[in-house]
């Protein structure tokens, strides 16, 4: 998932045909777990650490670590 | 007269002629809200999360099925899709992702909001729906509209899919919400404006009867999307009904407009029960403001935007 993460932050004219293709064959594989167990997959977002508070605070970017 | 409404096409002067169910609703909502939407051309600085998000998401999926409607399969619509909504949803001078200012409806939600509607919907061949083709043979996707209402007034639309399904036809729209989807949630479209419209037009355009639209709602959480799908239907004298007041709402506020006095905003009545409508009037601080200091406001809150019904979103 930090792969995505990572390609999501990405300049999207900058990702290849095969980055495009790991964040949908990553949703489908969330959508999958979501399916399998909705309650695991409803808890609350996990909370950011400092050092990534900081970060997504000076570039008031809205990262979803999507774990 | 200012120079945008000067250049609107759907306007004599300051009397709307072209209406479409955006306008519509503005008039019957509040003639103060459609007097600064439509007649002044404003719109509040920081766009709603929910129009931003709604709007990305809504282009998405008539890519999609516009795509599916040209040949290609659900992996390659989906793969252009997701594609373009990431670039959509980029600010390219910043070089970051665009803000979108909430807990849910963020920009990695908008992505596994279409890619999971795919999943969940595309493979249309145990729902019985199927995407209805035009006397020439066209299918149904990205029908713009503009049809006389009478002799002086056009309504004009857009139509994302027309299908049909257990031998009736519906139009195909989509919703996003933070909140849950239930009977409650979809009861509000059964006197919308634009779900009444599209009903409306499509047996104008069709010359044959539209059943009602089925609304697509996804439930936009934190860590998922749960989709729920609904109807809401009119009956032939349910759109002569709708079709009655809002020509009535159009002759109230052409009246207004054609007035020696159109441009005293006085002319133009608050509907006060509306102020708190749907989390708030965005022009409801101009009204609760003495009318001396409105134009700061308005000039430190609000940019010009131009709301044309005809021209091509």
């Amino acid at each position: 998932m930090n792969d995505i993460s990572d390609l999501m932050l990405r300049d999207p004219l900058k990702l290849t045909e095969e980055d495009i293709d790991k964040i949908i064959a990553a949703e489908r594989n969330r959508r999958h777990l979501y399916r399998a167990n909705p309650a695991a997959t409803t808890k609350a977002a996990p909370k950011l650490t400092a050092k990534q508070e900081a970060t997504k605070k000076a570039l008031n970017l809205d990262i979803d670590l999507g774990l | 007269m200012n120079e945008l409404l000067s250049a609107k096409q759907s306007f004599h002067g300051p009397v709307q002629y072209a209406w479409d169910s955006t306008s519509i609703t503005a008039a019957q909502t509040c003639p103060r809200k459609y007097y600064y939407s439509m007649i002044e051309c404003i719109k509040p600085k920081t766009e709603s999360v929910h129009l931003l998000f709604g709007g990305l998401y809504a282009a998405a999926l008539e890519a999609f099925y516009k795509h599916r409607a040209a040949g290609d399969t659900i992996d390659e619509a989906l793969h252009k899709v997701v594609k373009q909504a990431l670039i959509d949803s980029w600010n390219h001078e910043a070089g970051v992702p665009v803000a979108f200012e909430d807990v849910k409806k963020t920009r990695n939600n908008l992505i596994r909001t279409i890619i999971w509607y795919v999943e969940q919907f595309a493979d249309e061949s145990e729902s019985g729906l199927q995407t209805y083709h035009l006397q020439t043979g066209a299918p149904a996707v990205e029908l713009s509209f503009t049809i006389e209402a009478s002799e002086d007034i056009v309504f004009r639309g857009h139509l994302d899919r027309v299908v049909s399904m257990a031998d009736r036809l519906y139009v195909m729209d989509q919703k996003t919400t933070g909140g849950t989807v239930g009977t409650y949630y979809f009861r509000q479209f059964d006197l919308s404006n634009q779900m009444s419209l599209y009903s409306w037009a499509g047996k104008a355009i069709l010359n044959t009867p539209v059943s009602g639209v089925i609304i697509d709602a996804a439930q936009i959480a934190v860590n998922f999307v749960r989709f729920e799908r609904g109807i809401t239907t009119r009956t032939p004298r349910q759109l002569d009904e709708w079709y009655y007041s809002a020509m009535a709402t159009i002759k109230q506020i052409q009246d207004i407009a054609a007035s020696d006095a159109w441009e005293d905003t006085r002319r133009w009545p608050m509907n006060l029960s509306s102020c708190g409508n749907y989390g708030g009037c965005p022009f409801r601080i101009l009204c609760s403001v003495d009318p001396s200091v409105r134009a700061s406001y308005q000039k430190s809150d609000f940019v010009s935007h131009n709301w044309d019904p005809l021209i091509d979103r």
